[in-house]
């Protein structure tokens, strides 16, 4: 019994300084300077690496190594060693499958990672494309933990082998073959894992030991067929945790078709081990029942709640988490313990029975394990309940062997680090520890921008900041969802009122009070609390407005109800996320809402206060490209709208002034009297500075003042934005003398360069734009109230990449044969392709005559409610103008006679070639219902249209004026709205 | 004469021009019976002499834009006919300008002109200039550059241009200011121009208030004056505006004011304060009537209808074209209306006028009720003429003079056997017939 005399175990070092040899120092990135600004300068992601790294206790985290084409990537890796290549979006010169062909025949051993779009065309060119230069091919979402696992995983497959062997480092195997599913999955595994880790490394250990645990973290291997999780499996049986596996999935490589393998793969397992616990992912719900019969766990893949499912799953069942006791007869849980300390009170207490079940199965063995106490469970391992005389030995022996390991070990305490230093001087800053949200990321970009470029004070008379900001980062959203234990409610299909109601009385994490508290003390202005998500606006998806954002008024007389109201619009944040029309969109964008993390933005408001409301002098949204232009504008020149008041008015669908930075005169809205009076902003949004007026609703909007814009003539910025309409002489006059109705013209900015407004916008856009190596848009808003002597001010706001549909389709619009169209344009607005577009409605050009045109424009809108009614789409070509109220130009159409219409044609006749429509209404609608809009005069050889083939085919409908063609299948319709070209294919899409 | 032939004449001679062929035909198809019933018409060459205009200047207009880029537009005047005074006409500046359309305007402009009895010829001219999304800048320097050219062929007792679509008081000012400076002359060439600088008063109502000026002869006719009717006008913008003040002026209530969401019933009439109101929903951008009913107690919004189910004495369809159907016409008719007099132009559908007609309700067409507005440019004239401002009240009095003399004219050529006055075939013959006339007088020319 000599080997149980407690004290003389030796509970030394175990050999972690030789765990985790092999890893990655210096990381390629070849992407657009935005996507490495994450990495580099945001710090969320950097800091997630660099705290691994430094809890690995190695001296040099991954160093990114940023190179924007391939010509530059290549002067890289000749000069460096670089140990990983991760390829992103937006390489500027170069096909990204190409460029990872290139790359591994010169550099074979550097593991390439490409990360692509998401969408049905990408997975479509995926399977085409020779993938055998790339190593993993992931899908981006914008969520930079992404990059954390793709360098964990290929770390963990460099050194799995060797860690397993030499130490028992545990290990998960996870068998998927999706990718964008085991993009957003990865990170989640790997997010708990890591945290696991640093939780029960924290438990009871100094920093050094701390450090040393965390490198004995589990590995995760990834298998993508049978053959591949067999010999995982296979080799690592004895150190393996678990095993997370698809049910859908090839045989190997070379098998065409996948199979239901992952059942298969679990009868395998079960064979050799029956206790090894077993998770199967599926979309297929009916493979809960066959889990269920194989007494393993299930789990549905497209469930709103995945990621907190697989957190609990692996929790209860990989021997993370709290050991549980259970009661060998029935299985009930008796008891449990959540560290090593409780685990040792615990065994003195339980009955015999549960001691020996435990102990029989190895299971404290393998919960040590999954904690890294590699030395204790080690020594478990090998007890076997009959080595006692007594099962009262055993106990003692368990007891006494974790009471020596503690005390050998003991006990560090680290110090959680006080940020509670906020101050008025200080413009940006972060509450919380973890990823701060889409937005700020967006935030900081811009300030680094500002930096960078010097912008600061660049203009005369202005100067361009952000505003004072203070995030809080997704963990305080964490907290306070499972503090609050508020996950059920939120995912449940309750109405929005309630779920904000359950928010509101939640209470907010203490520590995050303490902070807010010293945030409110030094506030002059209404603040703005605004979502900033995991998957807004980083995203590459338009995420923009989907959440709440509210503006808080500041009750400098009694800062504790400022405290009060700022944490409830917090909260009420917080809830938008589960608000019914998020969670469509969640549906409708194919995200997952469990994987979605808020962080919060709290922002001073820009502007200045006017008795009881608050306004800046005017907001606005600018684009770096413009699919809409107008003569002269072209795409590039971008795209600018202004209001007066807050910005929220131009989210909302008010209507702005609408220039392009490069044409500040030349303004459509402005072009006659008639068209300003009715096509110009009437109303402007100010935030209600009674401190009473915040009231937390489902309705973000609920506290702000809806007020006419004659309204604001006393104010001082008002004379920035108004003109005066003469009306007895039918003029618009600028500045506001004299007796008239006032009017938004802004043109004092756009004529007179009060501030060189239009330059600053055009600089921001080249420059933002540069930085992306992205079209983008920004939101900004200025204050030109200032004292005597003050510059006014520009705040930017936001910046984030303008999603171009199928960027990484190649419209090769150059070498469209026209003989294979039906409509070819090389003046068509919009961007992207339509693909659902199974009907086409063409007015017989025979018919256009003035006399006629107002009645057929009453036929189509007959025809435009059917498609209404039934829910459809279509394309309607037409001779002539749409959208004129002159039936000597085209059809007199209104927007709402043809609003079901995706893609319009306007056609010029023999006699009468037309310029594109520009009636302000009609095109902002064509604007913000993105219609694709194409405008030809084949009879001057301006673009194509093959009417024969039409009037050969078939017509579903058809009277004397127009026929309607439905084809089985959707058309092909693309426009480039980079060229301005559009087509309109005669073949069909395939699928 | 025989219309199908002239027109296959016109169309061999000027291919091309589909709207200049359509315009021709419809007023000769207005005129042939009375033209054919005076055969001297024929022997003078008449419809010959008048399809063809009196000449046609196309030039063109370089400019340069803001950027310095080069452009060319053509610029054009058609001086179709000046039997009776001055060429006069708009100018017009939109994309959609060629020749074609330009003759059309020309050769109706003739008649609407003759039809007012002031000294008036027919002319027409613009450019394919695009004006919509142009800075000031650019806008002056077309104008100038357009007027280098033309400023030859005009004059006040020439021709007078007045504005049209894409021209307005801005772009008056830039054609006249270099006007008066290559004429060094300050004589008012062009009307439509600021008030400051011899514009007239009255212009945004005119239109509006000659329409109810016109509406109170056609009453006459009857013995009934306005005093005490009820009044269903359609419509916010001005003509329904300037309609609304000079009904409640003559002792009328309107009740009804339109928008294309509905029409708002106003049982206590529209006055004073509500119709000041008007001009805010004009200028509202969301385009509805709807506002009213929130703003006045005691009115009634009706969503998607017109107003013509409204028990009314008077119509006056001020809003836009084809708003006056069928069975509006019933309605009016089974309500007892008297009087459907146009302030829009063609808002009643010809059946409907066609039905009005047959229940021999006093009906005028828009080409005379709502001449008011081309009637001031003609009192511009006159005052730049003499070198005097009108006040208001000299402006309004002239103004309803024309519209009386108007009246006059189509009562003289429309009044049926039957002593109802079919005011279409008065309009379209009283203007025909004033320029036949003069061009007999002043011989073959």
């Amino acid at each position: 019994m000599n080997k149980l005399n407690i004290p003389t175990i030796d509970f030394g070092q175990p050999p972690f300084n030789l765990l985790m040899q092999k890893r990655i120092r210096k990381v390629l990135l070849i992407c657009s300077n935005y996507d490495a600004f994450m990495i580099e300068e945001d710090g969320r992601i950097d800091e997630q690496i660099f705290n691994e790294y430094v809890s690995l206790n190695l001296r040099y985290p991954p160093i990114f190594i940023l190179a924007n084409s391939a010509r530059e990537a290549f002067k890289i890796l000749k000069k460096e060693q670089i140990d990983l290549i991760i390829e992103m979006l937006n390489i500027e010169d170069i096909d990204t499958f190409e460029l990872a062909k290139q790359i591994k025949a010169k550099y074979e051993e550097i593991p390439i990672v490409t990360l692509t779009h998401f969408s049905r065309e990408v997975s479509v060119r995926l399977q085409k494309e020779d993938l055998s230069a790339i190593d993993y091919v992931f899908s981006w979402l914008g969520n930079a933990d992404l990059l954390l696992a793709i360098i964990k995983l290929i770390e963990d497959k460099m050194n799995a082998e060797h860690d397993v062997e030499a130490v028992g480092v545990q290990t998960i195997l996870l068998v998927e073959d999706s990718i964008r599913y085991i993009s957003s999955y990865l990170p989640n595994l790997y997010k708990i894992i890591l945290k696991q880790s640093r939780e029960f490394s924290e438990e009871a250990l100094n920093e050094h030991h701390r450090m040393l645990r965390m490198r004995g973290r589990p590995k995760v291997l990834l298998a993508t067929s049978l053959d591949d999780a067999v010999k995982l499996f296979q080799k690592y049986k004895y150190n393996m945790l678990g095993i997370i596996s698809d049910v859908n999935f090839k045989k190997n490589a070379r098998s065409r078709q996948k199979g239901k393998m992952g059942l298969e793969f679990c009868r395998l397992v079960k064979e050799e081990d029956k206790f090894m616990p077993f998770l199967l992912q599926s979309s297929d719900e009916t493979m809960a029942k066959e889990a269920k019969d194989l007494g393993i766990g299930f789990m549905h893949k497209y469930s709103k709640s995945l990621s907190h499912e697989l957190n609990q799953y692996i929790l209860e069942n990989f021997g993370f988490g709290d050991f549980v006791f259970r009661d060998p007869d029935t299985m009930e849980e008796i008891g449990r313990a959540e560290d090593l300390q409780a685990l040792q009170t615990e065994i003195l207490k339980i009955p015999e029975k549960v001691l020996e079940l435990h102990s029989g199965r190895n299971d404290f063995s393998k919960w040590l394990n999954a904690r890294a106490l590699f030395q204790v469970a080690q020594l478990f391992k090998h007890v076997r309940n009959e080595d006692f005389p007594s099962l009262d030995e055993l106990r003692s022996y368990l007891y006494e062997s974790i009471s020596n390991f503690r005390i050998a070990k003991g006990r560090g305490i680290i110090a959680k680090f006080n940020r509670n230093k906020f101050n008025e001087y200080l413009v940006f800053s972060r509450i919380g520890e973890e990823s701060s949200g889409g937005k700020a990321r967006g935030l900081a970009f811009i300030n680094s921008i500002i930096e960078k470029h010097h912008l600061f004070n660049k203009y005369p008379g202005i100067v361009i900041t952000i505003p004072r900001t203070v995030v809080l980062s997704t963990d305080v959203f964490d907290d306070f969802m499972v503090e609050n234990d508020l996950f059920g409610v939120a995912l449940s299909d309750k109405e929005d009122v309630e779920i904000l109601d359950y928010f509101l009385r939640a209470a907010m994490p203490d520590w995050v009070i303490q902070d807010l508290k010293a945030f409110v003390e030094v506030l002059e202005n209404p603040v703005a609390v605004r979502s900033s998500s995991k998957l807004e606006d980083s995203h590459y998806q338009p995420f923009a407005g989907i959440y709440s954002t509210y503006m808080v008024p500041c009750d400098k007389e009694d800062r504790d109800h400022m405290l009060n109201i700022l944490t409830a619009a917090i909260k009420s944040v917080y809830a938008s996320v589960y608000y019914k029309s998020s969670k469509s969109y969640m549906a409708a964008t194919s995200n997952v809402i469990d994987e979605e993390k808020m962080g919060i933005i709290l922002q001073e408001v820009c502007g200045s206060a006017y008795g009881d409301r608050f306004y800046p002098s005017l907001s606005g949204v600018a684009r770096s490209i413009n699919f809409y232009p107008i003569e002269p504008e072209k795409p590039e020149d971008g795209i600018a709208v202004i209001a007066y008041g807050l910005g929220k008015y131009l989210m909302e669908g008010g209507v702005g002034l609408r220039f392009s930075p490069k044409y500040p005169k030349k303004v459509l809205q402005l072009s006659d009297p008639d068209m300003v009076l009715k096509d110009t902003q009437k109303k402007f949004l100010a935030v209600n500075l009674d401190p009473n007026s915040f009231i937390p609703s489902v309705d973000d909007g609920a506290n702000l003042l809806k007020i006419p814009f004659k309204d604001a003539e006393k104010d001082a910025s008002f004379r920035y934005a108004a003109s005066t309409y003469d009306y007895e002489n039918h003029m618009i006059r600028d500045g506001i003398y004299g007796p008239g109705k006032r009017v938004v013209t802004f043109s004092q900015l756009l004529n007179y360069n009060a501030i060189p407004l239009a330059k600053i916008l055009s600089d921001l856009l080249q420059t933002g734009q540069k930085e992306m190596n992205n079209p983008i848009e920004i939101e900004f808003a200025i204050n030109l109230d200032m004292p005597t002597g003050l510059p006014a001010v520009f705040s930017f706001l936001q910046i984030r990449p303008i999603v171009l549909n199928d960027q990484s389709i190649s419209f090769k619009l150059d070498d469209v044969n026209l003989e294979d169209t039906i409509v070819y344009s090389e003046s068509a607005l919009g961007n992207g392709s339509f693909e659902d577009l199974k009907d086409l409605v063409y007015v017989k050009p025979a018919s256009f005559n003035p006399a006629n045109n107002s009645k057929i424009a009453g036929l189509i809108e007959a025809k435009n409610e059917e498609f209404l009614r039934d829910g459809k789409n279509y394309i309607l070509i037409g001779p002539g103008r749409w959208g004129s109220t002159d039936p000597w130009l085209g059809i007199p159409a209104k927007w709402a006679q043809l609003s079901a219409a995706r893609v319009i044609i306007e056609s010029g006749l023999e006699n009468y070639r037309i310029d594109p429509s520009q009636g302000t209404h009609f095109f902002q609608n064509i604007t913000s219902f993105r219609v694709g809009y194409f405008t030809i005069n084949p009879f001057i050889n301006d673009g194509f249209f093959d009417l024969e083939y039409l009037d050969k085919l078939p017509a579903t409908m058809e009277n004397e004026y127009f026929r309607h063609i439905r084809f089985n299948k959707p058309l092909r319709v693309e426009v480039d709205g980079k060229s301005n070209k559009g087509v309109i294919y005669k073949d069909t899409f395939s699928g | 004469m025989n219309v199908d032939r002239v027109m296959v004449e016109l169309e061999k001679k000027h291919p091309g021009e589909p709207e200049y062929h359509q315009a021709v035909r419809e007023v000769l198809e207005s005129i042939e019976e009375i033209y054919n019933a005076n055969p001297h018409f024929e022997a003078a060459g008449i419809i010959d002499r008048l399809i063809e205009p009196d000449r046609i200047l196309i030039f063109k207009v370089p400019w340069e834009d803001d950027q310095g880029n080069v452009h060319v537009n053509l610029g054009y005047r058609i001086q179709f006919n000046n039997i009776i005074g001055p060429y006069k006409g708009g100018l017009r500046f939109h994309p959609s300008v060629n020749l074609s359309i330009l003759k059309f305007l020309g050769f109706e402009q003739i008649f609407k002109n003759s039809l007012t009895s002031l000294p008036m010829g027919g002319a027409k001219g613009g450019s394919d200039f695009n004006p919509k999304g142009k800075s000031n800048s650019e806008i002056m320097r077309f104008c100038q550059h357009f007027m280098l050219e033309l400023w030859k062929l005009i004059g006040p007792s020439t021709d007078v241009p007045a504005g049209d679509i894409g021209v307005g008081t801005r772009e008056i000012g830039f054609l006249y200011g270099i006007y008066r400076k290559l004429a060094r002359e300050n004589t008012g060439v062009l009307t439509g121009k600021g008030i400051n600088w011899g514009g007239s008063l009255i212009r945004p109502e005119a239109t509006g208030f000659g329409c109810v000026y016109f509406a109170k002869e056609m009453l006459a006719t009857k013995g009934e004056t306005f005093e005490g009717k009820t009044v269903a006008i359609s419509g916010f913008g001005n003509v329904a505006w300037g309609a609304a003040q000079k009904v409640v002026e003559l002792g009328g209530k309107v009740v009804t004011l339109s928008g294309p969401d509905g029409y708002v019933h106003d049982p206590e009439g529209v006055s004073s304060e509500k119709i000041e109101y008007m001009l805010e929903l004009r200028a509202s951008n969301e385009d509805i009537v709807k506002p009213y009913s929130y703003e006045f107690e005691g009115t009634e919004f009706v969503p998607g209808k017109h107003p013509w189910e409204v028990k009314c004495d008077i119509a006056m369809p001020c809003a836009t074209e084809n708003e006056l159907n069928e069975e509006d016409a019933k309605n009016l008719v089974k309500n007892g209306c008297i009087c459907v007099c146009e302030g829009a132009n063609m808002p009643c559908i010809p059946e409907a006028i066609e039905l009005l007609q047959e229940n021999k309700i006093l009906y005028a067409p828009g080409k005379a009720a709502n001449a008011g507005g081309v009637a001031t440019s003609g009192l511009e004239m006159s005052q730049n003429s003499m070198k005097l401002n009108w006040q208001r009240e000299e402006v309004d009095r002239r103004l309803h003079e024309i519209m009386t003399n108007i009246h006059v004219a189509c009562v003289e050529h429309g009044t049926e056997p039957d002593g109802y006055i079919n005011y279409v075939n008065g309009a379209n013959i009283a203007g025909f017939m004033k320029v036949a006339n003069a061009m007999l007088d002043q011989g073959i020319i």
